[in-house]
């Protein structure tokens, strides 16, 4: 399931960090500047203040950006170490390269709520690299996972949003888990009850993290033995991209 | 809010001294372009990424099915829409559009939808009920100088590898295929219109072709002008600065178009290799009914 995702980290010249995220045949790129001067309006005495802004593949932003603002905000919110940087503004500018071009439909609802739901993967992804290759202080990193319920024979069947194969999609679910295994988004489009909520937990948490969130402290770089999961994939990238980061300090 | 970063009076007085010698700090000559390369979305019509040295530019072109406007009901619309925001650098604030950006969306407007490098009566379907409502939107990724120029070789790349779809008229109503049913058309370009830089330094005296980020800090003034394939120049403008002479504008006018040109010549063949290329993955030569007689 990560081999669909890829990722480069300080892709641009110019901003603090920046990385570009591509999944579910969604492109983001995810620039951050930080810590700037705030403005004065937005100064917080005890912490940064966050300001997140979403740019469409095409035309400007309208209502469904700014609402993926808020939820993304709210989801980076309790991972970056705010209290750390009072009176500063972290500036995290997203700009979605490509989007697929036929885009999957709810039975119920529009082709609009699985594009949102579709996207946040990336989004979240990008927004984490872009952070850490900014050197913004993080309590954690957390994966986001998203997820469709498809219609079956009674057994409620739960795949990946780009894996529907045609069926018929109840609904879809983007799941975010931190590295210790506590969940910090769920957003849900469509319909479901406690079974399929049941379900799509556990999916989101083996796609998220194989190995449970036991919150230990792994050796990054992803050298030795490969996860699988998205926590690994994004360990990996981190890991690789720190590397290249030292590569100055020889190898002695 | 944060201010962009400006250069030393020692860098600057360095990089003048240096222009007076015919040498530039990176070591191109003064009437040569950075290398341009440009990428083509594989799946994707009309869209497009511009490098040129540092700076990046993605143009998207989409189209859509409107009226259009009652003034105007012979003409479909196109639109195109630059903005610079902190993505490029923290000093170009979101709500307060910058000098650089109303610049740039300015000479776009005015040398590729008021020269006529596309005709909007061709976007008419229907006159005075249906229409192709064109929209182009630059992202400046990277900026390092030399914004024109790869915001124009962005955009006109872009239109030339976008399709609309294709229409069929049959008794007052508009039929509009998929592109699995039939296969977008190509827009009707009539030319294509390049703009290229010349910086103008040391009191007007000495004219630089595609200046860099730290050499458009330096600068006194910089002459736009805009050209196309068959040498004609489209535009020239100037935004204010230091006088420049006569005969000297002149000169820059003419080297800068001798510049357009090959720029022009050179983005044809990649569209050309681009469409080539699609054609042979697409089939195309399969799925047409012509025969050679």
């Amino acid at each position: 399931m990560p081999s669909h995702q890829s990722a480069q980290v300080n892709t641009l010249p110019h901003p603090d960090g920046s990385a570009t995220v591509s999944s579910n045949g969604y492109t983001v790129l995810c620039t951050v500047n930080g810590p700037l001067e705030a403005q004065r309006r937005d100064e917080q005495p005890l912490e940064a203040f966050i300001e997140v802004h979403i740019r469409p593949a095409n035309g400007v932003g309208g209502p469904p950006e700014r609402s993926l603002e808020s939820t993304l905000l709210s989801f980076l919110h309790p991972i970056i170490l705010t209290p750390a940087l009072p009176r500063s503004l972290i500036q995290i500018t997203l700009q979605i390269l490509s989007v697929p071009p036929t885009a999957q439909t709810l039975r119920t609802g529009s082709a609009a709520s699985v594009a949102r739901i579709a996207l946040l993967p990336s989004l979240a992804h990008a927004a984490q690299l872009a952070l850490l290759a900014a050197r913004i202080p993080m309590r954690t990193v957390a994966c986001v996972a998203s997820l469709a319920v498809v219609e079956g024979t009674g057994e409620v069947g739960v795949v990946g949003v780009g894996e529907t194969g045609g069926g018929k999609v109840e609904a879809v679910h983007a799941v975010g888990y931190s590295r210790q295994g506590k969940c910090l988004l769920w957003e849900m489009s469509g319909r479901g009850d406690g079974r399929g909520m049941k379900a799509v937990e556990g999916e989101a948490r083996r796609r998220c993290l194989v190995e449970g969130g036991k919150g230990e402290d792994v050796v990054m770089g992803g050298v030795e033995g490969r996860r699988e999961d998205l926590m690994g994939w994004l360990e990996g990238t981190i890991g690789g991209w720190l590397k290249g980061q030292q590569r100055w300090k020889g190898e002695s | 809010m944060p201010l962009e970063p400006k250069i030393s009076v020692n860098e600057r007085e360095f990089l003048l001294d240096a222009l007076r010698q015919n040498l530039r700090l990176s070591g191109r000559k003064l009437d040569a372009l950075r290398p341009l390369s440009i990428t083509f979305d594989p799946d994707d019509y009309g869209v497009t990424e511009v490098q040129l040295g540092k700076t990046r530019i993605r143009a998207h072109t989409q189209t859509t099915i409107t009226n259009p406007p009652p003034s105007r009901p012979f003409e479909g619309t196109l639109t195109i829409t630059a903005e610079l925001s902190p993505l490029t650098a923290p000093h170009f604030e979101l709500a307060r559009p910058s000098d650089t950006e109303a610049l740039l969306s300015r000479l776009l407007e005015k040398s590729i939808r008021r020269s006529g490098a596309l005709p909007v009566e061709s976007l008419c379907l229907l006159a005075g009920d249906k229409c192709f409502n064109l929209r182009v939107t630059v992202h400046v990724l990277a900026h390092d100088g030399g914004l024109p120029t790869a915001a124009f070789v962005a955009v006109l790349a872009s239109l030339m590898t976008s399709r609309v779809p294709a229409t069929e008229v049959r008794g007052g109503e508009v039929q509009v295929f998929t592109a699995e049913e039939r296969e977008g058309v190509r827009l009707q370009l009539v030319h294509v219109p390049i703009a290229v830089g010349v910086s103008v330094f040391d009191g007007g005296a000495i004219g630089v072709v595609d200046a860099d980020g730290m050499e458009e800090q330096a600068r006194e003034g910089e002459v736009v002008v805009v050209g196309n394939e068959v040498g004609e120049i489209c535009g020239v403008t100037k935004w204010g600065g230091v006088d420049v002479g006569a005969v000297e504008l002149v000169g820059m006018v003419e080297e800068a178009r001798k510049q357009c040109e090959g720029v022009v010549k050179w983005l044809k063949g990649k569209v050309e290799e681009e469409e080539k290329r699609r054609a042979k993955r697409d089939h195309a030569g399969e799925r047409s009914a012509e025969n050679q007689r």
